[in-house]
């Protein structure tokens, strides 16, 4: 058995190195980042466009610029990493007992490490076809935009010459203008949903910049091709989302890139026993992004799918903070004061998804999705008896655009029952 | 000139090879891909039948109840995952409960062991995630699950390492015979043998009628396929049948040897044997029937969805025979299911065969029956990791996160016997991009190593047969694969 | 009156620009809202990102990018620019790679570093070509790939 580590993190992208650097800031000496990959930024590394760190740097930065400044970060601090390493089992420790981290690299072999917290950043995949049951025939050249996206950025490899896309995520925007300035033809950019998936400034940016149609309210319908793709039939789709015939429109290309959705990837967290969100597909945590374990943290994407690095660098700081404060001794009480975040109308999840209530400072920072597009809005944050607590406004909401409040610490100690929040649209714009 | 050539690497031509490896012969192998069992092989339900399906005096019948009884043992031999599950035939209605009782009767006839008959609460409480609409089913112990990819390969690298020759990328064109010779055609120049064994599949029609005109034809019929995550694996322990109709032996659920849930199929009739395409009609159809037997299933845990090809004939029962004018030629045709379940015994059969028509069986003294396995480390405990990764490091890099597939067991898929040639070839041999990212993370790692171990550019690494290039060009170069 | 999303930031404004009023942006959250919104007009500009080729790295492509926007009418002219390029590791974060780059007054710059490295990180043993790791086996069949097709023919063994 190695040395007793006070805080090991899973994963060296953006949230592990967030999270890392700040339990170093709180005081915390023996860190431990566990990385997969051969080098620390995660995902990134790979997001070679501007858009990064606008609130934070209050600069456009590159996804390997924004790596960068965390890794010169954490290259001033003693936190330990080990690169190549990957995780194949927590053991939670029993009552208060250091946990348990199973490990194995080529160059230390097969290791079991102790620590007193655990900080899961391991972030999330992609949805594949299978997922969403697109058919056809299997030919090759369809691929997860991610995946294309790491052979065309890091490899220096095309995967094709005629491109469709489908889904309207910004993973699959960005690549269409990748694929179009690498000299592919990108055909269309196919979207299910009567709404784009990504943010309006990619859909300017990435596809009308280079005159690339966005066919909303569209699928897939036919991939034909034995072995390479050759022919992708699109149709346009009810409101149920189901194909409407005599809608068919046929597009010749080698290649089909997908943009639909990502998935956190929690493996490891279910195994360990931690209490998980249906919606999320994350775990469940408090307000201090602690899980249902105690003493095992998490954040970013791994926790639910965020749009903006910046959020996800202020989750893990959050994270890391409270396991160091872990460390330090301050844990919760067993028996604290639980608050359950309700989704009310209009909302699909929210996190933290429980507040204890005791345990909150000044404001706790609510995270949430809508699930449907709207204009202008309130969004109200009611207790369990319908009282409402507070309110926000905003001009527009969408279900690809994540929502952050501040709710008083005060306000959530004092609710009676669970909070709910929900989405009140303005009726004929007659709101203040 | 070979005693023997066996035209066709699926299952069936990958058990006969195995079995003639045992005697004094030359043996080659023609397979037409560039890897083998990539027809009906990788693609069909994975399950080692009972044999309570066929009509008593079939073929089938007796191969089936006899394949079963070997697979075990073979299974252990040559180190390939085998789990004798058990299945349940399920009735829904008082009216199907006859069809049961048929089963059980043809079952006891074809000398299936153990069949019972069982009340619809007696099923449930064995297999808790069953329908409540359940009335009856019949309980079939020696059926099983396997990996039917794995046991061709290991039939076939077992056979390569006792000395058969196999040649892949190899389709047989044309076919004369001279003077008691047959001459077979392939882009790699002409081979010659006194017998001839094809085992070509859905095709076998076409490779006889290189030869004669054919008595029997091929009439593809399509099934397709849900393969759920492990999430969804432990749904049923064993596999689970509905009454067979007329849409064929019906949808069923079961879990993999790999830990994840499989249902299908349909029955479809297609004309162009290589469209595997899966269409929405289709998978819903799957569905229904699917739920129908176990409500709880969570489809949304679909990682992949696929389909196969039977080459049934329209014979209802297989066709292994000689042909009349030219009684060295060994046809296997007709293989749909149970063909899996029955490789072992449709191989001894033929061998049996091939002596009545005049071949010399003489056992050979070395035969090695054992295949050691590439070792998979998902498998093993934490010592025996630590072992590994001591003796050769590649073993401690994980390529594959969702299935644990090690740098280790890609290059020694790609150094076996039978080595891997594509991306989905290292798939097969050891899973890597079978899990739930469906090798979106793995997929260029996998592809790295193959070009490097290979010693070929990224861009001629194919992701399965010939044409499924991955990668049109280097990016600012433009330099395209060869 | 033109209606325009604004780019700069990720909250997309839905900018209306007034052509004929001396383009006057309405509907902008920040001053670089209106910037965007008349240069939009009058004289698009882009970051443009992509990667040159590098040798001698741990990587075989290294991450670019324009210091300052540029004309996106230049855009598919810088890309073979570009591509033109080829850098020898060890590059250094904000490195110019190419100076003024088509006399925009752009400078593109490399968007990290790379440090020199073979072809492998070191971690991993030399390729291993010829035997089985497992097995120790000589490999059999080693050249009848089809994707090898133009490689040597397969030697019979004897039997």
């Amino acid at each position: 058995m190695e040395k007793l580590y006070e805080l090991i993190v899973i994963g060296g992208g953006p949230a592990g190195l967030a999270a890392a650097c700040q339990a170093w800031e709180k005081g915390l000496r023996r860190i431990l980042i566990l990385e997969r990959d051969s080098e620390l930024g995660g995902i990134l590394n790979q997001c070679i466009h501007s858009g990064f760190g606008l609130q934070r740097f209050r600069e456009e930065l590159t996804g390997p610029e924004y790596a960068g400044r965390f890794i010169e970060m954490l290259a001033d601090t003693g936190v330990e990493t080990r690169l190549d390493t990957m995780v194949l089992q927590i053991v939670p420790g029993e009552q208060g007992a250091p946990h348990q981290v199973h490990a194995v690299s080529a160059k230390e072999g097969y290791q079991v490490l102790e620590t007193q917290a655990v900080v899961l950043a391991m972030g999330c995949r992609e949805r594949t076809r299978g997922a969403i049951s697109i058919p056809g025939e299997r030919p090759s050249g369809i691929f997860t935009a991610g995946a294309a996206q790491r052979y065309l950025n890091m490899e220096g490899y095309m995967v094709g010459r005629r491109v469709l896309i489908l889904g309207s995520g910004d993973i699959g925007l960005i690549m269409a203008r990748r694929m179009t300035l690498e000299g592919a033809k990108v055909l269309a950019c196919v979207e299910l949903m009567p709404y784009s998936g990504g943010l309006m400034r990619n859909i300017v940016q990435c596809l009308q910049d280079f005159d690339i149609p966005l066919y909303l309210s569209h699928t897939i319908t036919d991939i034909k091709g034995h072995d390479r793709v050759e022919q992708v039939t699109v149709s346009k789709v009810g409101p149920d989302r189901r194909p409407i015939p005599g809608t068919e429109m046929v597009f010749d290309c080698d290649t089909v890139l997908l943009s639909v959705g990502l998935i956190p990837e929690n493996e490891l967290t279910r195994a360990a026993g931690a209490d998980m969100d249906r919606r999320t597909n994350g775990a469940r945590v408090y307000e201090n992004m602690e899980t249902s374990i105690p003493g095992i943290f998490a954040c970013g994407n791994v926790v639910h799918v965020h749009d903006l690095v910046d959020y996800v660098s202020a989750e893990s700081e959050r994270a890391g903070a409270a396991a160091a404060a872990y460390v330090q001794g301050k844990r919760a009480e067993v028996n604290a004061r639980m608050v359950e975040l309700k989704n009310g109308d209009g909302v699909s999840y929210t996190v933290p998804q429980t507040i204890r209530a005791d345990e909150v400072g000044k404001m706790v920072d609510v995270f949430f999705r809508v699930n449907r597009v709207t204009g202008a809005a309130a969004i109200a944050v009611r207790d369990g008896e319908g009282n409402s607590l507070t309110g926000f406004r905003r001009a527009h909401l969408a279900p690809g655009e994540m929502e952050h409040i501040l709710l008083p610490g005060d306000l959530v100690r004092q609710a009676a029952g669970p909070i709910t929040i929900a989405i009140e649209e303005d009726k004929g714009g007659a709101a203040q | 000139m070979y005693d023997v050539i066996i035209i066709g690497c699926g299952v069936t031509g990958a058990a006969a090879a195995r079995r003639l490896a045992r005697c004094r012969l030359k043996v080659a192998v023609l397979e037409a891909q560039n890897d083998v069992a990539n027809g009906t092989t990788k693609a069909n339900s994975a399950i080692i039948h009972a044999g309570y399906d066929p009509e008593p005096g079939t073929l089938m019948a007796r191969l089936n109840v006899e394949g079963n009884r070997q697979m075990g043992p073979l299974c252990e031999e040559l180190d390939v995952p085998f789990k004798r599950t058990g299945s349940l035939v399920l009735a829904f209605s008082a009216e199907q409960q006859p069809k049961l009782e048929e089963l059980y009767r043809r079952g006891t006839a074809n000398g299936v062991p153990g069949l019972q008959l069982f009340s619809g609460e007696q099923a449930r409480q064995l297999e808790p995630g069953l329908s409540d609409e359940v009335t009856g089913a019949l309980l079939a112990p020696s059926a099983g699950i396997v990996d039917p990819w794995g046991l061709a390969l290991a039939l076939i690298e077992n056979a390569v390492t006792n000395g058969v020759e196999l040649h892949r990328g190899c389709p047989v064109t044309a076919v004369r015979e001279e003077k008691g010779v047959f001459v077979l055609t392939t882009p790699k120049g002409e081979f010659t043998a006194r017998y001839v064994i094809n085992a070509a599949g859905v095709d076998a029609d076409k490779v006889r009628a290189l030869l004669e005109t054919p008595d029997f034809e091929t009439k593809p019929s399509r099934g397709e396929y849900y393969l759920l995550d492990k999430t969804e694996g432990k749904r049923v322990s064993r596999v689970i049948f509905q009454c067979p109709g007329p849409e064929g032996k019906g949808v069923r659920v079961a879990p993999t040897v790999h830990g994840n849930l499989l249902a299908g199929p349909n029955a479809e009739p297609v004309e162009d044997r290589r469209d595997l395409g899966t269409t929405a009609d289709a998978l819903d159809f799957v569905r229904r029937r699917a739920m129908q037997s176990v409500p709880g299933l969570d489809l949304r845990q679909n990682i992949r969805n696929f389909s196969g090809i039977r080459a049934n004939t329209g014979r209802g029962d297989f066709v292994i025979e000689a042909s009349k004018a030219h009684p060295h030629w060994l046809d296997l045709a007709g293989i749909c299911s149970p063909g899996l379940s029955s490789a072992p015994a449709i191989a001894d059969y033929a061998a049996e065969l091939l002596e009545k028509a005049g071949l010399t069986m003489e056992e050979k003294p070395g035969f090695d029956p054992r295949r050691p396995a590439v070792p998979r480390f998902r498998e093993l405990d934490p010592e025996q990791r630590a072992g590994l990764i001591q003796k050769d490091p590649r073993f401690g890099r994980v390529i594959c996160r969702c299935e644990t597939v090690t740098e280790g067991e890609i290059v020694a898929a790609l150094h076996s016997p039978v080595p891997a040639c594509s991306i989905n070839g290292i798939k097969r041999r050891c899973n890597a991009g079978m899990g739930r990212c469906q090798g979106g993370f793995c997929g260029p790692r996998v592809q790295e190593i193959i070009a490097r171990e290979l010693g070929v550019p990224m861009t001629d690494v194919l992701m399965d047969q010939d044409g499924t290039w991955v990668l049109a060009c280097e990016t600012k170069t433009g330099k395209e694969a060869h | 009156m033109k209606e325009l999303v604004c780019i700069v930031c990720p909250r997309g404004c839905r900018l209306q620009v007034d052509e004929e009023n001396g383009y006057a942006v309405t509907g902008n959250s920040c001053p670089r809202g209106a910037e965007y919104g008349r240069n939009e007009l009058k004289n698009p500009t882009r970051v443009l990102t992509t990667t040159v080729r590098v040798t001698g790295g741990v990587h075989c492509r290294l991450p670019v990018k324009t210091d300052t926007a540029i004309p996106k009418g230049m855009l598919f002219q810088a890309m073979e620019a570009a591509n033109a390029v080829c850098v020898e590791a060890p590059v250094q974060p904000g490195q110019v790679i190419i100076e003024n780059l088509l006399g925009t007054g752009a400078n593109l710059i490399a968007g990290r570093g790379i440090g020199k490295g073979g072809a492998f990180p070191d971690t991993t043993p030399p390729p291993l070509r010829g035997t089985s790791p497992y097995t120790g086996e000589a490999c059999r069949e080693r050249h009848s790939n089809s994707f090898l097709a133009h490689r040597p023919q397969p030697v019979s063994r004897p039997s």
